[in-house]
C-alpha cells in the first residue's frame, strides 16, 4: 500500500519536473541562454488557460490558448531581447531576472493579486483506502507524450535538424544558406509554448496568482542543471533521479526539506558532474 | 606566496609598508576619480552628510542609516564581480547568515558593550568562515563563471527555505527562537563604552558610525584594488588562463575576493540588525538576493564609486516609488535593470563619467576603444 | 651545461587519438632550441604539457632535474618556466603598462616595478603605447607584449608557441633578434615555428617532430639535408 502511495508521488514528481523543465532545457541545451523568466512564461500559459476557460472555451482548448500565448510572447521577447545575449550567459542572467520581474509585478498592478482558477478535472479514484487524482495521472502521461514528441521533433524533422545544426556550427549552418535568425527565434520560441504548456496543465491544480512562476522555476533550474543540456538523455533521467529524491525527503521529513534536499542536490551536482548527466552519458558512449 | 594569507600580507604591497606608498594607492589606475576636484567633491559630501546628521529629525537620520547599512555588501559584490569577476547571489545569504548570528549571540548572552562588539566580530568570522568553506567547495572544485552564480543562488535559497521552516520551539539556539517566517525580534543595539558608561548606538550615532565605517571600508577597498593584489584580481577576471600562465595562483585569488566580498555582505547584516532590532528569513529570498546585483549593475559593477552611487541612488529610488506601491518600484527595478544590461552594460554611473569628463588615458575605464587601423597608423607615425 | 628539461618516454591520449606517442628530448640550459614538424604533429600539445596545461597520460617531464609532472601550472611558473602561446593571452582591457605590470609584480618590488616596465617596454620597441588598452594594439604587438610578459615572469626556460605568427616579414626579423638578444642573456627557449627563414635565423640546433614523436635532431643543416625530413615535411622549401 505505501509503496503504490510512494509511486503514485513518483510519477507526479516526475511528471512536474519534466513539464517545468522541458522548456528551459531546450533554451539553455540549444541556445546557452539562462531564462530566469521561464517562471513568468509558465504563468503567463496558466493565466492565458484561465482566461479563456472563463470565457467559455473548452478546457483542452483554453490549454492550446495558453501555450500558443506563452510561444508569441517568448517569439516576441527573443527579437527584442534575447538576440543581443547570445554569449553573454552572466548579463542573460541579469537580463531575464529583469523581465521576470517586470512580468510578475507588471502581472500583479495589471490582474491583481489572484485570478479565479480553475477546477481540477476528472476528479479521484480509490485504491484501498487512498485516493489519488485522476488528473495528476494523466499529467503524467502528458510528461511522457512530451518526451516523446521532442524526440520525433529533433530527429526526425527537418526544423530538428536545422536547429541541431545552427547550434553546434552557426557559421557553417550560415554558409549552407539556413537562416539561423529564424531557428534561434523558432527555438526560444518552443521552449516559451512549452513552459506555457506546463503552466496550462498545472492551472487547475494551484491558485493562480502572479508569482506563480516561483514555484516551478527553482525545480526546473535544478532538473536542468542536473540533467544537462539535452532535454531526452537529460532532463528525463534526472527528472527521475530528483523525482526519487525529492519523494523520499518530502515522504520521510515534509516538503520544506524536500525542497532544501533538492537545492543541496544542485550544488553537489554542479560539483561533481558540472555539464550534467547528458554529458556524462555522451562521454561514455563515443 | 601560495597560501591565501600569503596572497593577501605578501601581495597588497612589498617593499615595505609605507605610508605614502599605500597612499598613493587611493588613486591607483583601478578606481576612476583621482584629480583634487574629486577628493574636494569627497570631501565636500561628507561635511554636507555631517551637518545633515547633526541637523535632521529623528525619521530621517534612521532612513539615512538604513541606506548606508547596505553600501557594504554593495562594495563587497563590487569587488568580487566587477573586479574579480565572480558573480555571486550569496550576498544576501551572508547577510543573513551574520544577522542571524549576531541576534542568536546578543539573544543568549545580554547587550553590554563588550558583548555586542564581541557577537560583532564572531558573526563577521563565522560569516568569513563560511564564505571560505563555500569558496573552497567551488573554486577549488572548477566551478567558474555561470555555475557560480548558481551554486550561490542555491545557497542563498537552501538558507531562505530552511529558516522560514523554523517556526516551531524547538528551533531555537540557546535561548533564541528562530521563528521562522516571522524572524527574530527585539534584539540589542550595538553599544560602546565612552568615558566609563555605556553608550548605545541609536540614532543619530549609528548614523555618524555608519558614515566612518563606510568611508573607512570605501577608502580600504581602493587601496585593496589598487595594489598588486586587485591587478593580479583583474588579470584573473580578463584571462583566467594566462593568469596562470604567469605564475598566480588562480584560485586563492578567488577564493580571498569572494571571503572578503562576502564577508563585506555581513557586516551589512549586522549593521542591518543594529539598525532594525529585527530579522527575517524574507531579506534572503529570491527577490531580495538579486538587489544588491541591480544595485551595483546600475552604477558600473568595475568601479567602486560608481557601484557606491549606484547603489544609494538606487535605494533612494526604491523607497520613493514605494510611497506609490512597493509592485511599481519593482517593476521600475526591472526596467532600469534591463536597460543597463541593454545599453550601458558598464554602468550608467561609469558611461556618464566617460562621457561627461572625457577622460582619456589615465584609468583603465577611462579608456575608449580605438578603431585598430587607427592606432597602428599612429604607431607607424611615432617611429 | 646542466640539462634544463628533460621528457621521458612522453605519451598523451584524447580518448582515442594518440596526440604524442612517446617523447624523448633533453634540452641543455643556454640553448636555443627550435621544434619545427607538420600540422598535427603534436608540437602544441608538447608545450601545453611542458607548461602543465595538460596532464601526461604517461611518462615524465623533469625541469632543471626535478620531476614536475604532477606539479601546477602556476607553479611552474614560479619555478622558472615561462610561456608564451601562439594566441595572444593578453589582458584586453588593461593598457600595455599594467600587462607588464601584471607580469613583473610576483618577483619585483613595487618601487622597482616603473624601473622594470620601462625596460620591458624599450626591449620591446612599445614605449610610444605605455598607455594604449592592449587589444587596441596591432597584432605584432600583441604578440611583442605577450613575449614580454613571459618575461616578466623571469623565466629561465622560455616556450614560444609560433612567436611569429602572423606577423610581416620585418616583424619577423625584429622578433627574431629580439629572441637572440634574450638567448644572449642566458634565457633558454625552445620555439615552435613553422617559419624556416625565422628557423635558420635563431636556431642552433632543431627537432623535428612527426606524428607525436621526435623524428630526428640537429643544426639546421642536418636536417635540411635528412632525406626523411626533406620526404615528409620540407618538400621543396
Amino acid at each position: 500500500m505505501a509503496l503504490i502511495a510512494f509511486l503514485y508521488q513518483f510519477a507526479d514528481s516526475f511528471a512536474f519536473l519534466v513539464l517545468c523543465a522541458a522548456g528551459l532545457a531546450i533554451i539553455f541545451g540549444m541556445m546557452g541562454v539562462i531564462n530566469l523568466a521561464h517562471g513568468e512564461f509558465i504563468m503567463l500559459g496558466a493565466y492565458a488557460t484561465a482566461i479563456s476557460a472563463h470565457l467559455g472555451i473548452p478546457l483542452p482548448l483554453a490549454m492550446a490558448c495558453g501555450t500558443v500565448a506563452a510561444a508569441g510572447a517568448g517569439i516576441i521577447l527573443e527579437r527584442l531581447v534575447i538576440r543581443h545575449l547570445y554569449g553573454r550567459p552572466l548579463d542573460s542572467i541579469i537580463a531575464t531576472w529583469a523581465i521576470s520581474l517586470i512580468a510578475s509585478q507588471g502581472m500583479l498592478i495589471i490582474a491583481g493579486p489572484t485570478i479565479p482558477g480553475i477546477a481540477t478535472p476528472l476528479g479521484s479514484f480509490a485504491i484501498g483506502n487512498l485516493t489519488f487524482s485522476t488528473y495528476r495521472i494523466l499529467l503524467v502521461g502528458a510528461a511522457l507524450c512530451v518526451l516523446g514528441s521532442l524526440y520525433y521533433l529533433f530527429v526526425h524533422t527537418r526544423y530538428g535538424i536545422y536547429a541541431r545544426a545552427t547550434i553546434q556550427a552557426p557559421d557553417m549552418a550560415r554558409a549552407l544558406g539556413l537562416n539561423t535568425d529564424i531557428v534561434y527565434c523558432a527555438t526560444f520560441g518552443l521552449g516559451a509554448g512549452l513552459a506555457g504548456l506546463a503552466g496550462a496543465l498545472y492551472a487547475p491544480t494551484m491558485t493562480l496568482v502572479p508569482t506563480m512562476g516561483a514555484g516551478f522555476v527553482i525545480p526546473a533550474f535544478i532538473t536542468v542543471i542536473v540533467g544537462g543540456g539535452d532535454v531526452l538523455t537529460g532532463t528525463a533521467p534526472a527528472a527521475g533521479i530528483l523525482g526519487i529524491a525529492q519523494s523520499a525527503l518530502t515522504f520521510k521529513y515534509g516538503t520544506l526539506i524536500g525542497q532544501v534536499g533538492l537545492l543541496l542536490a544542485v550544488i553537489l551536482a554542479i560539483r561533481v558532474l558540472p555539464r550534467g548527466i547528458s554529458e556524462w552519458i555522451a562521454r561514455r558512449a563515443s | 606566496m601560495d597560501s591565501a594569507e600569503g596572497i593577501l600580507n605578501g601581495g597588497v604591497l612589498r617593499g615595505g609598508w609605507r605610508l605614502t606608498g599605500i597612499l598613493r594607492l587611493l588613486n591607483g589606475t583601478q578606481t576612476l576619480g583621482r584629480s583634487r576636484s574629486f577628493w574636494s567633491a569627497v570631501g565636500l559630501v561628507l561635511v554636507i552628510a555631517s551637518i545633515f546628521g547633526i541637523t535632521s529629525n529623528p525619521f530621517q537620520i534612521g532612513n539615512a542609516a538604513y541606506f548606508l547599512v547596505w553600501t557594504f555588501m554593495a562594495l563587497g559584490l563590487c569587488v568580487m564581480w566587477g573586479y574579480a569577476g565572480i558573480l555571486s547571489f550569496g550576498q544576501t545569504a551572508f547577510f543573513g547568515l551574520a544577522g542571524y548570528a549576531y541576534s542568536v549571540i546578543t539573544i543568549n548572552f545580554g547587550d553590554s558593550s563588550g558583548l555586542t562588539l564581541m557577537a560583532l566580530l564572531v558573526s563577521l568570522g563565522v560569516t568569513a568562515m563560511f564564505a571560505g568553506f563555500v569558496g573552497y567547495f567551488m573554486f577549488y572544485g572548477g566551478v567558474t563563471d555561470v555555475f557560480v552564480a548558481i551554486i550561490t543562488l542555491a545557497t542563498t535559497l537552501v538558507f531562505e527555505t530552511f529558516l522560514a521552516q523554523t517556526a516551531g520551539p524547538e528551533w531555537s539556539i540557546g535561548k533564541a527562537r528562530l521563528n521562522g517566517f516571522n524572524g527574530m525580534t527585539g534584539m540589542p543595539q550595538l553599544a560602546i563604552r565612552w568615558l566609563g558608561s555605556e553608550v548605545r548606538l541609536d540614532g543619530r550615532l549609528l548614523f555618524f558610525v555608519l558614515l566612518v565605517a563606510v568611508t573607512v571600508v570605501y577608502l580600504g577597498l581602493r587601496i585593496l584594488v589598487n595594489s598588486r593584489f586587485g591587478r593580479a584580481l583583474v588579470a584573473i577576471r580578463e584571462n583566467p588562463l594566462r593568469a596562470a600562465m604567469l605564475g598566480f595562483n588562480v584560485r586563492a585569488h578567488q577564493l580571498v575576493a569572494f571571503v572578503i566580498g562576502s564577508t563585506l555582505a555581513g557586516l551589512s547584516g549586522v549593521m542591518y540588525v543594529a539598525w532594525g532590532q529585527y530579522i527575517t528569513p524574507s531579506s534572503m529570498g529570491l527577490y531580495s538576493a538579486v538587489l544588491p546585483v541591480i544595485w551595483v549593475a546600475v552604477g558600473g559593477r568595475k568601479d567602486l564609486t560608481a557601484a557606491l552611487i549606484g547603489t544609494l541612488v538606487v535605494l533612494y529610488l526604491s523607497q520613493a516609488l514605494a510611497i506609490y506601491g512597493s509592485q511599481y518600484a519593482l517593476v521600475l527595478l526591472g526596467a532600469i535593470l534591463l536597460a543597463v544590461v541593454m545599453l550601458a552594460p558598464d554602468g550608467f554611473v561609469v558611461s556618464a563619467a566617460r562621457g561627461l569628463l572625457k577622460w582619456r588615458h589615465t584609468t583603465v575605464l577611462g579608456r575608449r576603444r580605438t578603431d585598430p587601423a587607427e592606432s597602428s597608423k599612429k604607431h607607424a607615425d611615432a617611429r | 651545461m646542466s640539462t634544463i628539461l628533460e621528457v621521458k618516454s612522453l605519451v598523451k591520449r584524447f580518448g582515442g587519438f594518440t596526440a604524442i606517442d612517446g617523447i624523448d628530448l633533453s634540452v641543455e640550459a643556454g640553448e636555443m632550441r627550435c621544434i619545427i614538424g607538420p600540422n598535427g604533429a603534436g608540437k602544441s600539445t608538447f608545450l601545453r604539457l611542458v607548461v602543465g596545461d595538460y596532464a601526461p597520460s604517461m611518462g615524465a617531464i623533469y625541469f632543471n632535474e626535478e620531476d614536475i609532472s604532477k606539479v601546477p601550472p602556476h607553479k611552474r611558473i614560479v619555478k622558472g618556466l615561462g610561456i608564451k602561446f601562439q594566441v595572444p593571452g593578453i589582458f584586453a582591457e588593461l593598457s600595455v603598462s599594467e600587462n607588464l605590470a601584471v607580469s613583473l609584480q610576483r618577483c619585483t618590488l613595487d618601487r622597482d616595478l616603473p624601473v622594470e616596465i620601462d625596460r620591458l617596454l624599450n626591449f620591446l620597441d612599445l614605449e610610444h603605447q605605455r598607455e594604449t588598452l592592449a587589444l587596441n594594439l596591432s597584432h605584432g604587438q600583441q604578440q611583442w607584449l605577450e613575449i614580454g610578459m613571459a618575461l616578466g615572469t623571469r623565466p629561465t626556460l622560455l616556450l614560444l608557441d609560433e612567436p611569429t605568427a602572423g606577423m610581416s616579414p620585418e616583424e619577423t626579423f625584429k622578433t627574431g633578434e629580439l629572441v637572440q638578444r634574450l638567448n644572449a642573456e642566458g634565457t633558454t627557449i625552445i620555439a615552435i615555428e613553422h617559419d624556416m627563414a625565422f628557423v635558420r635565423q635563431i636556431a642552433r640546433k632543431v627537432s623535428v617532430l612527426h606524428y607525436g614523436h621526435v623524428l630526428c635532431e640537429g643544426s639546421i643543416d642536418e636536417i635540411e639535408n635528412n632525406e626523411e625530413v626533406v620526404r615528409i615535411y620540407l618538400g621543396s622549401a
